[in-house]
């Protein structure tokens, strides 16, 4: 397995292929280079990005990329999938709690002063949103403005791992712990990926065995900061507009799509560990893996068939 | 030089009083924001709007700084007990929280 790893979309982005050496390279080249330009498309923290201009628009209709329009109306779908637990459309509220800059800014300063002229509140969620399929142009009310990250980083992986299906055998491409998985890699034809420990970075707790498609994690251990006395995380809560309470460290989803499985590993996590099924029943295929603030672990349906050595309806065993 | 001085105070006195009226007459007479409720759509938009869409009511969520004294179970999830992966077994890919 051919490897390339390199920083984009403030995180770290790991490419793996099997096949021809010169084939792989060349399409390790042409993936960085697609997702240098989406991550210019759809990134929040530049006045220049399409999204940016899309915000800035608010009121009137906007052209949008092919691109833009298609993550856009995929948001859409799953924001209402999820009964609204997805929501782009926290950009304000996120502001407010300080991530008004990237992670790697927050990080370099840990305290982010308290916020001016923005303030938490619920979600107006995407009421009044249009998409006009034929033009590809968009009508976002002026009370919205967009934050696709919650749904962008997937895509992103999905359509490069796409790209990088083209030049070999097997393929993942993995941005900053969302993955998207394509053919069978040698061997037993699964691919193995570790489940991070969210209380222990850089030690898994549990080894998955998945065919193909997407995976997906979220977690509230990982972009943590202080705004003043206030500890935030980035997972807002859309009934409030602040940093979901809930009794998940992590959850991580199995789907088809990796908007899909990033979208809802999102949505579990807010709802908590009493919830969560209400809404994997809203959408058939789809696998649920977390870890409870307790330390322990749970699953949904089947989860046991894709954790190497797991034994489902034991005593769980904390971290 | 005087009468020009004269006429210029005059002048920003009468604009900022006239804009002060103006903003506060508009405000006034702006429309209220439109409720967040459900089906309601948004006011001023084209027709066709999307529609409004219902969170739904999910159960009382433990606090954080209780959880540890939560006793409940989630409902319809298995737990699972995994064996601990050794290091030198470890995946080279990883999903984690980003």
């Amino acid at each position: 397995m051919e490897t390339d790893r390199f920083r984009a979309m403030n995180t770290e982005i790991v490419l793996a292929a099997e096949g021809d050496s010169r084939r792989i390279s060349q399409g390790f080249g042409r993936v960085r280079q697609f997702i240098a330009e989406e991550e210019a498309r759809f990134t929040r923290f530049s006045d220049a990005s399409e999204l940016s201009a899309l915000n800035r628009a608010a009121g009137s209709w906007f052209q949008a990329s092919s691109e833009m329009f298609e993550v856009i109306r995929i948001a859409r779908d799953l924001h209402e999938q999820t009964g609204g637990l997805f929501d782009p459309a926290l950009l304000d509220a996120l502001r407010s709690i300080g991530y008004d800059r990237s992670m790697d800014e927050i990080r370099k300063f840990g305290n982010v002063p308290p916020s001016a002229g923005f303030f938490p509140r619920p979600g107006a969620g995407l009421r009044g949103l249009l998409l006009d399929d034929r033009t590809c142009r968009v009508w976002l009310p002026e009370s919205v403005r967009l934050d696709l990250g919650g749904v962008a980083k997937g895509w992103i992986a999905q359509k490069a791992a796409e790209n990088l299906a083209d030049f070999s055998q097997a393929c993942t491409v993995n941005a900053g712990g969302d993955l998207f998985l394509i053919g069978s890699p040698r061997g037993d034809g699964t691919w193995r990926i570790g489940l991070e420990n969210p209380l222990e970075p850089g030690q898994d707790l549990a080894v998955l065995r998945v065919p193909d498609g997407a995976v997906a994690t979220s977690s509230i251990t990982r972009r943590r900061w202080m705004q003043g006395d206030q500890a935030r995380h980035h997972i807002l809560d859309p009934r409030t507009g602040l940093p979901a309470r809930t009794d998940w460290l992590s959850v991580t989803v199995l789907a088809p799509q990796a908007a899909t499985a990033e979208a809802f590993a999102k949505a579990c996590l807010i709802a908590g560990t009493q919830s969560a099924t209400l809404l994997l029943s809203r959408l058939p295929g789809i696998t649920l893996i977390g870890v409870r603030n307790d330390g322990t672990l749970w699953g949904s349906d089947h989860s046991k068939d894709f954790i190497e050595h797991a034994n489902a309806n034991a005593q769980p065993v904390a971290l | 030089m005087k009468p020009i001085k004269l006429g210029l105070r005059v002048w920003i006195a009468i604009t900022a009083v006239v804009s002060f009226l103006t903003g506060w007459a508009m405000l006034a007479h702006s429309g209220k924001p439109a409720p967040l409720s459900a089906g309601v759509g948004a006011g001023g938009s084209p027709s066709g709007s999307a529609g409004g869409l219902v969170l739904p009511t999910l159960a009382p969520i433990p606090s954080l700084n209780n959880a540890g004294a939560s006793a409940s179970q989630p409902q319809a999830l298995q737990p699972l007990q995994v064996q601990p992966v050794p290091f030198n077994s470890m995946p080279s890919l990883s999903t984690r929280g980003s």
